[in-house]
């Protein structure tokens, strides 16, 4: 089961379409680049949270988003800033914060953008126990395809009346 | 090498269907051209990364999906995921290739007449496929079937088998996969290396490019025209079907003169190409007089369980389906749903357990759950899907490819029986999963459809469908199906075992000098 990198595309582009027209409309004073490239960092780390992921990563996050769209970002940066910069505010209020701004289209978008940015990287889900591409090292079948020994193997047993019809 | 003015068997798809076809055809001494959208992509250049390969193999032509399931919400111009190039889906698909059971045949004599939705039966019965599904399991080297042994339990089976039989259910195998266990066919066996979807790289899953292609071939009496889309099929005035236009990678359009036509372009593909190649005769789409091409699209009731276990199971090593549960597969109204489903274990790649369990989660219990991708291992129902009048591809009427045609719009509202079958199946997971003490279940419905059928239903009477039981159109006896289109019902089954099996039947049929009439 995979899901398509077309239809990730597809809902990252109608995320930011929808946000770009909602930044269209607004008023609110745009922070600068320092600060929404800190909000969104922060922001990302707030959406998924991991402790062994280095910073740098969401700031790369930060930082692309910020490239294929500084309108947007900066509209988020806004929505998610108050008297203080969203990533200078304790945790709770975050969070809060978040909760509220989720169904908005520029947070929908980032969300999306953080979601793809970490979980499609093979050195951040390496370090989750996903092993990446196999081929070259022949497979599973003498890498512990079948190492699992918490449960007993069904094939071992005599068979329980399996069998498909 | 076969001249465009010579009429010949033409062949639109060189996948389950097709690709089965034409093996069958020419071993027996016919010659065959098919006609296939996609390029030719070996087994030397699949790519083992999800986002990667299915830039690589996809059928990214867009297309329109409207109404209110999950496909118009999150992926609106990919309404299917299927394969262009040569193999065409069963370059992507997983190998489980179980056999229909009898009743599903007899979907509306056994479910009745239910409300909303179009059921009618099969017009054939499962003792008329028995002996095809005997010889399709042969040709593709399903594991427990002809002497071919069942694969050894992987991580993620052994999840589902244990949990499964905790809670009670029986009817739990890894037999009936179409990927080899040993060597044979002229192909190795498994080496586990867990990356079915994106294309077997040393061939041990069976394809229609690693098996049926090359004997076509090799009889010298298969001419395959890769990156040459059909786009009309044209009839003389006694109602033949006479020549198939094509477009080939350059955009040129070629007519290949026909003597049969067979249509394998997958349920979508092959509605629009009907509906793209009306005449004056046949004003609503060739062969459409009772207005069935491109209704009744089934597609199976589909949703995803990742489960986070206590102790370590890699899921990703390994048969990305390595075994089912056909427990549910019966038909039991007292679950408050006609039909059955089939609950397969699946792996998942991070990617993929990110975007579809728990739709639009964030924070820190959902990014905990990826954390500990390593304990998790996740569930795939396949459900009966019902037959509906207006779930149905039709000619989009603002939506055009890229030279000037409509492309398809695909619309589905499920019936709502849909909703007590995934909150039984939803139900069951829980249970299932908690017999191992799971700290978590997600759920999530995967939004593009890689099972499509209906679209050009076999049915007994002229009215109801748009075949026989050959898979020959009521209307014009050179024109055939040879897809999923041919569904007179979803089943709970995966269905390229029976789209095999009936290209075998059709195969006998075309060979036996089919009478011209309907039969």
């Amino acid at each position: 089961m995979t899901i398509s990198r077309r239809t990730l595309l597809q809902m990252a582009a109608s995320a930011l379409a929808l946000a770009q027209l909602a930044a269209c409309g607004s008023e609110e004073e745009t922070p600068n680049a320092e600060e929404t490239s800190r909000t969104l960092s922060r922001l990302g780390r707030d959406l998924f949270p991991h402790d062994t992921v280095a910073d740098e990563k969401y700031d790369a996050i930060a930082a692309g988003f910020m490239e294929q769209d500084g309108v947007v970002a900066g509209q988020i940066a806004a929505l998610l800033g108050g008297p203080q910069p969203f990533w200078r505010m304790a945790k709770q209020q975050r969070l809060a914060l978040i909760r509220d701004h989720m169904p908005t289209p520029g947070l929908q978008a980032y969300r999306f953008a953080v979601l793809v940015g970490l979980y499609n990287d093979l050195s951040i889900t390496r370090t989750f126990g996903y092993e990446g591409p196999s081929f070259e090292e022949f497979g599973y079948i003498d890498r512990g395809f079948d190492d699992l020994d918490w449960l007993p193997d069904p094939l071992a047993q005599p068979t329980s009346g399996g069998g498909q019809a | 090498m076969i001249d465009l003015d010579d009429p010949a068997i033409v062949i639109i798809g060189s996948g389950a269907g097709g690709g089965t076809l034409a093996q069958a055809l020419t071993e027996a001494g016919k010659r065959v051209v098919v006609l296939e959208a996609g390029p030719r992509i070996e087994a030397a250049d699949f790519v083992q990364d999800d986002l990667e390969a299915y830039q690589q193999l996809s059928w990214l032509d867009p297309r329109v999906a409207t109404g209110s399931y999950a496909a118009a919400k999150f992926a609106p111009t990919m309404p299917a995921w299927i394969v262009k190039a040569v193999g065409g889906s069963t370059l992507h698909w997983n190998g489980l290739a179980y056999r229909m059971q009898p009743h599903e045949f007899k979907a509306r004599g056994t479910y009745g007449d239910i409300d909303d939705a179009t059921l009618i039966d099969w017009p054939i019965g499962y003792d008329d496929l028995a002996s095809y599904y005997n010889r399709a399991e042969a040709l593709m080297g399903v594991t427990g079937t002809n002497g071919i042994p069942v694969h050894p339990a992987t991580n993620n089976y052994k999840v589902l088998h244990a949990a499964g039989t905790r809670l009670g259910y029986s009817r739990i195998s890894n037999a009936n996969i179409a990927i080899n266990s040993v060597p044979r066919d002229n192909r190795p066996n498994c080496i586990q290396m867990g990356f079915c979807n994106q294309g077997c790289t040393i061939n041990a899953k069976w394809s229609t490019l690693a098996s049926a292609i090359p004997k076509a071939e090799a009889t010298g009496r298969l001419d395959l025209r890769s990156e040459s889309m059909a786009v009309r099929i044209e009839h003389d005035d006694r109602g033949r079907a006479s020549a198939v236009i094509y477009r080939d990678r350059d955009g040129a359009l070629h007519r290949q003169r026909a003597s049969i036509v067979c249509i394998a372009g997958n349920a979508i593909e092959t509605a629009r190409l009907l509906l793209l190649s009306d005449s004056p005769t046949f004003a609503d789409g060739l062969a459409n007089t009772h207005g069935h091409v491109g209704r009744n699209y089934m597609r199976h009731i589909g949703d995803i369980a990742v489960a986070r276990m206590p102790k370590p199971v890699n899921m990703h090593r390994g048969i990305v389906t390595p075994g089912t549960i056909f427990d549910e597969a019966r038909h039991d109204e007292t679950r408050g749903f006609a039909g059955g489903y089939l609950m397969e274990a699946t792996g998942l790649a991070p990617i993929s357990v990110a975007m579809i369990a728990s739709p639009g989660a964030w924070g820190e219990d959902f990014a905990t759950f990826l954390e500990h991708y390593d304990h998790l291992t996740g569930m795939l129902m396949v459900g009966e899907e019902l037959p509906r009048a207006d779930n149905r591809v039709t000619l989009s009427a603002d939506v055009k490819d890229a030279a000037g045609q409509p492309v398809a719009e695909v619309h589905v509202d499920e019936h709502a029986q849909s909703t007590a079958m995934r909150s039984h199946f939803r139900q069951q997971a829980e249970a299932l999963y908690g017999t191992l003490d799971a700290a978590e279940v997600r759920f999530g419905i995967p939004p593009s459809a890689a099972h499509n059928m209906g679209t050009a239903r076999m049915s007994s009477d002229p009215r109801d469908g748009v075949t026989n039981s050959f898979g020959q159109t009521h209307e014009v006896p050179n024109l055939f199906v040879t897809d999923g289109s041919l569904f007179s019902s979803s089943s709970a089954e995966n269905p390229t075992l029976t789209i095999v099996a009936l290209a075998l039947r059709q195969a006998d049929y075309i060979l036996a000098g089919y009478s011209g009439s309907s039969g």
